[in-house]
């Protein structure tokens, strides 16, 4: 093969970014393999592939920002400069400069005991000969250039005032502060809600139209590249496995790599809604909510409504979802079902038991519920056997059920009902994958025979292929034996794949709920229409189209 | 607002602190079976019941406990803690002749062992004899307790070298030889203290290389002395204080060994004589010193860091 | 590798101490005018004698093991009490959690030492004074961390599983929380008894520990010092005993915490 690729000889200008052959290693493992591509100018390249895959790591190198364990071999140029073996001198001088980059997660990325200004101004200041008050100034129309509303203000505060989504521009502030040539973008959205992610991108694209930069995008998300890349390169295992213009990438996929990524992308046109699955038959009322609200206390008078005035009620064989961003307050409405939280107000009624409300005791507890947490591995006991962490749930549970098995051989027949090697039943939590220590959680939390499951983001922190298995594995397992169930996501079209009714909640209400496909389609509430078009469509024409139409009135501020 | 209110709260709450421990060491000398008259005069045979009856109304032993108590904090707040057994003058004039010494061998100790910590911590994860400096030798140092190393430096650099004196106090009228006797207790004192804050230094420099803040100061092209003062250091420094604040505890604890090994006469040496013979004035008026002191200086260390780490002050 | 020669000296001369008196049966309050200052080496006196002719390797020994009974003493008891305090503070919250951890800020606003000397002063010295004061001076450093771990312990999904899953309290406390968090106290265990043994020698050398004529490497060293030009292994030789004990313990300590870290690392 040539030097340039077949997509670089397209493009008239050369590029900027050019690199060939690069390989990572740290010691013996190598985690990117022989890796070519081109950026040209004013182009947005995005790197999409699963954790491990590599597409961090490449990132960093770019600039050299991988520590010393790193070997990077091959060719890095830019702007016709080659890059490796590594000059640190001159990375200095391109780093922040020419060569911009921002991060994952925006309030670690910045330093917590400076102000916003002084870090900005800093940033500044390092490569631009400039007075303190200059650097101000400039540091204050950066922040105004990034939307950032009151600059002034924010200048003075530290990262902790500020929000993710806040910080985050800000982080984009201090990237183009040099006025960059080429934007190094790791996973920019990936920590913030759908809606806070959608005005990122349109600022990113925005600022790109403006400064003519290049975007080096990476992500794991392929509705995120739908919207901003004009060429994908897709990895796995540190390996390039097929790059192209968007559009083809997205329209005929060549890989089946690919073409598996794609179909995990949340897409609520092609989702089998559950409209087809047969309605809860049973009505027996599994939990009941009236009127049921909390309220947080913060150090100087602050007042947190994390629940303001909840009515709901769930049957058994139903599924519910709870969809809401961050802070919507749908996480502790879980742990209040869950009987982790004691309510001010209101009532708590669980399998016919008033639980919590005028009237009953300190005991919030509930035989009846049980539980599977976003973090899986945080939710199993690290000093615990997998086998010992089953037994010790059914016998704590044998208490109200005395009917629960709790012999070594029940407990390796429920490893083997979600899918897991009994020979498992030995092992410590760290000794398993991701999904499979979920698959545990979902053991456990069936093992006690629970009239009610309440599932908090159980697939979120997982990768997308085995994200799918192990919801094909729930929704099994919920249909075999037709537990309610409150299930918790911020992912509106999984919530419409895997529940009978779809509940959205903002600020601690429920805004709107009820059948998925209705909600999904037809929404009534302001806030659901902005939280539905702020998921990217994963198809780059569908998206351009409908970013060109004007912000709908419901745009949440 | 934040800094002000969160000033007032740590100084109202250290009062409050001073108040307590002298409360609880008042009702721990009120358990002790026999009073102090009896313990003083264990030893001279002979003297009737009047002498002892007088001598306990003279020391206001004879009200009851409540009144004693009431008596007592009145009197710390006037800075008088009642006459000595041993030496029948006022405790307050005492400890005040005694406490000069004290305090210039723990605020020079303090100074040197903090500085020097710091500045072999910053070393030691930049210099490979650094490294090895603190993680070998260091370990060594705390182990020495201050009266095995002040006996030995005495060997080595007064005894065998006859380079600087053993021991005592000059007046600060001849200022080198005031130095020069000061160097060998506050070298004792500051060593420790050094390797503590090198040791904690070091740990923390480590710890907060590795956050995203320190990546994205190289990522910004900040050269690396730069991010190290602005990103690293001044991270570390904050924990770092407040293991400063407890180690001058330990530092007040090692004064009272070294003022007996360099035959000081400081409060430490004060206190020792008069815990052995239950000067109960002394004791409390001595004890009041040193823990106002202490926590004075916990109050300044929350303040700065208050100031250091605006999260804590803002929040 | 040359991090753990000094602490594995230590521990043999530790060792050495201890085993003594098998080694060598001699009474260690036996005057010998005859004998005095005898030089290390002389036959029958290991170690030499001091200024009464007492044999100082039996003298070493003897107080090897009181050094070391009052600091393990103190140390077990200071453990179980800082443990159950820390534990109760952090699970209950609330009152009795500002209320135990305020009496421990109050009991830490005394430098170590001078709360050593006050209660001696109280008491008197004596060798259950002696395990009473270190055990009382070291609770505050057991609760804090025994406070510290459980707070971080408690706000795990895997203690909020145990309670969804209807976990009485005290199998959450014993068997989900205190296996958690035995290794950093096993460490404070060990370089607890290292600054006992700093702490309680200390007062032997002010004659406020264990009361002379029963042997303390304190008490030796501050007899010493009275010979220190003339007879300089008087002070030598019991101060490398302390020193090689406080050094084995806090190695040890400090092993089992870095031994502690990776693992903690790795679960996550």
């Amino acid at each position: 093969m040539g030097i340039l690729t077949p997509e670089a000889t397209a493009i008239a200008k050369p590029p900027l970014l050019a690199v060939r052959g690069l390989n990572i290693a740290f010691g013996d493992t190598g985690i990117v393999k022989d890796l070519s591509f081109d950026i040209a100018p004013g182009e947005t390249l995005a790197i999409v592939g699963e954790s491990g895959s590599g597409k961090s790591v490449t990132a960093l190198s770019l600039l050299g920002l991988l520590g010393p364990r790193a070997r990077v071999t091959g060719s890095i140029a830019f702007g016709g400069e080659e890059l490796l073996p590594y000059d640190f001198g001159r990375l200095t001088g391109l780093r922040g400069n020419d060569v911009s980059i921002i991060f994952q997660e925006p309030m670690a990325a910045l330093n917590p005991v400076y102000k916003i200004g002084r870090q900005l101004g800093d940033v500044l200041r390092n490569h631009l000969k400039l007075s303190p008050a200059e650097a101000r100034a400039r540091a204050v129309e950066l922040l105004h250039k990034v939307k950032l509303p009151n600059p002034e203000v924010k200048c003075d505060q530290y990262p902790f005032e500020l929000s993710g989504g806040q910080l985050q521009r800000v982080m984009i502030a201090m990237a183009i502060a040099c006025r960059p040539r080429l934007l190094i973008a790791d996973e920019p959205t990936t920590a913030l809600d759908v809606t806070v992610q959608a005005r990122i991108l349109d600022l990113l694209r925005e600022l790109q139209a403006e400064m003519g930069m290049s975007i080096l995008f990476i992500t794991h998300d392929f509705g995120v590249v739908a919207d901003i890349a004009d060429r994908v390169l897709v990895m796995r295992h540190g390996e390039k496995i097929e790059t192209g213009p968007a559009g083809d990438l997205f329209s005929a996929p060549r890989e089946d790599y690919t073409r598996m990524l794609l179909s995990a992308v949340p897409s609520l046109e092609r989702r089998d809604f559950l409209e087809d699955a047969p309605a809860p038959s049973d009505d027996t009322t599994v939990l009941e909510f009236r009127d049921v609200g909390i309220t947080f206390y913060g150090r100087r008078g602050h007042e947190l409504k994390a629940l303001d005035g909840i009515d709901l009620t769930i049957r058994r064989n139903e599924v519910v979802a709870l969809v809401g961003e961050s802070g919507s307050g749908k996480s502790t409405l879980g742990n209040v079902a869950a009987g982790l939280l004691r309510v001010n107000r209101g009532q708590v009624t669980i399998d016919g038991r008033l639980r919590q409300g005028a009237g009953t005791g300190k005991d919030l507890h509930s035989p009846g519920v049980s539980m599977v947490f976003q973090d899986a591995n945080a939710s199993l006991n690290p000093r615990m056997r997998i086998g010992a962490t089953l037994r010790a749930a059914l016998q704590w549970n044998r208490r109200y059920k005395p009917g629960l098995d709790c012999s070594d051989g029940h407990i390796r027949h429920l490893l083997s009902e979600v899918g897991l090697a009994p020979e498992l039943f030995d092992r410590f939590p760290h000794e398993l994958s991701g999904g499979q220590k979920q698959r545990v959680g979902i053991a456990r939390a069936l093992s006690v025979k629970p009239s009610l499951v309440v599932a908090d983001e159980p697939t979120s922190a997982l990768d997308v292929s085995v994200q799918k298995t192990v919801l094909e594995l729930f929704r099994k397992l919920q249909r075999q034996y037709g537990f309610a169930c409150i299930f918790i996501t911020h992912d509106l079209s999984l919530a419409a794949s895997i529940s009978n009714r779809v509940v959205v909640m903002n600020r601690g209400r429920i805004v709107e709920q009820g059948p998925a496909a209705e909600v999904l389609r037809n929404p009534a509430d302001a806030y659901t229409r902005a939280l539905l078009d702020s998921i990217p469509l994963p198809d780059p024409a569908a998206q351009r189209a409908r970013r060109a139409r004007p912000a709908g009135p419901g745009t949440h501020p | 607002m934040g800094l002000a209110a969160y000033c007032g709260k740590r100084i109202l709450i250290g009062l409050a602190m001073i108040v307590c421990v002298q409360v609880i060491i008042f009702l721990a000398i009120q358990v002790v079976p026999g009073d102090p008259v009896e313990a003083m005069l264990s030893e001279t045979a002979g003297i009737g019941p009047d002498v002892v009856a007088a001598l306990r109304q003279q020391f206001g032993l004879d009200k009851p406990m409540p009144v004693r108590l009431l008596n007592h904090v009145i009197g710390l707040l006037r800075l008088d803690f009642g006459i000595s057994f041993q030496y029948s003058q006022p405790a307050f004039d005492i400890i005040a002749s005694r406490l000069a010494v004290s305090i210039e061998l723990v605020v020079l100790a303090a100074f040197f062992g903090i500085t020097g910590g710091i500045l072999l911590g910053s070393l030691s994860v930049q210099t490979r004899w650094g490294d090895r400096l603190v993680s070998i030798l260091g370990p060594v140092i705390l182990s020495v307790p201050g009266y095995v190393l002040g006996s030995v430096l005495i060997l080595g650099l007064s005894l065998s070298l006859g380079w600087l004196p053993a021991g005592g106090v000059a007046p600060f009228s001849d200022p080198a030889e005031h130095v020069r006797r000061l160097v060998l207790p506050v070298v004792t004192l500051a060593l420790p203290i050094a390797a503590t804050i090198a040791k904690v230094t070091r740990f923390e420099i480590l710890e907060v290389r590795t956050q995203d803040w320190v990546r994205t100061s190289r990522a910004y092209g900040f050269p690396t002395r730069v991010t190290f003062r602005r990103d690293i250091l001044r991270n570390a420094l904050t924990p770092v204080l407040t293991i400063s604040a407890l180690e001058l505890g330990g530092l007040i604890g090692a004064t009272v060994l070294v003022e007996k090994v360099f035959n000081l006469s400081g409060l430490g040496s004060l206190l020792v004589s008069s815990v052995s013979v239950r000067d109960y004035p002394l004791i409390q008026g001595a004890v009041f010193v040193i823990s106002a002191f202490y926590i004075a200086i916990n109050i300044i260390s929350d303040i700065m860091y208050g100031f250091l780490d605006p999260r804590v002050s803002k929040r | 590798m040359k991090r753990i020669i000094l602490p594995l000296i230590a521990g043999i001369l530790v060792a050495f101490a201890v085993a003594g008196p098998l080694l060598v049966p001699v009474d260690p309050l036996a005057q010998n005018i005859l004998a005095r200052f005898a030089p290390v080496g002389t036959p029958g006196h290991l170690l030499g004698t001091d200024n009464f002719g007492r044999d100082i390797l039996a003298r070493i020994a003897t107080g090897a093991q009181v050094e070391l009974l009052t600091a393990l003493a103190s140390t077990m008891i200071a453990l179980s009490l800082g443990v159950s305090i820390g534990v109760t503070a952090a699970y209950s919250r609330g009152l009795t959690e500002d209320f135990l951890m305020r009496g421990i800020d109050v009991m830490l606003s005394i430098p170590p030492l001078i709360l050593a000397l006050l209660v001696v002063a109280v008491l008197g010295p004596s060798v259950p004074t002696l395990i009473g004061v270190l055990a009382l001076l070291f609770t505050p450093g057991f609760a804090r961390v025994a406070y510290g771990q459980t707070l971080s312990v408690r706000s795990r999904p895997f203690i909020q599983a145990a309670i969804i899953f209807g976990a009485p309290r005290r199998s959450i406390i014993l068997g989900q929380i205190l296996p958690n968090i035995v290794a950093p106290l096993l460490a404070q265990a060990s370089l607890t008894i290292a600054s006992a043994i700093l702490v309680g020698s200390g007062l032997g050398y002010l004659g406020l520990g264990i009361r002379p004529p029963m042997p303390s490497w304190g008490g030796m060293v501050a007899d010493g010092q009275r010979y220190l030009a003339t007879h300089p292994m008087l002070m030598l030789i019991p101060g490398l005993f302390v020193v090689s004990a406080i050094l084995t313990f806090s190695a040890l300590g400090d092993t089992l915490r870095t031994l502690w870290d990776p693992r903690e690392q790795g679960g996550r």
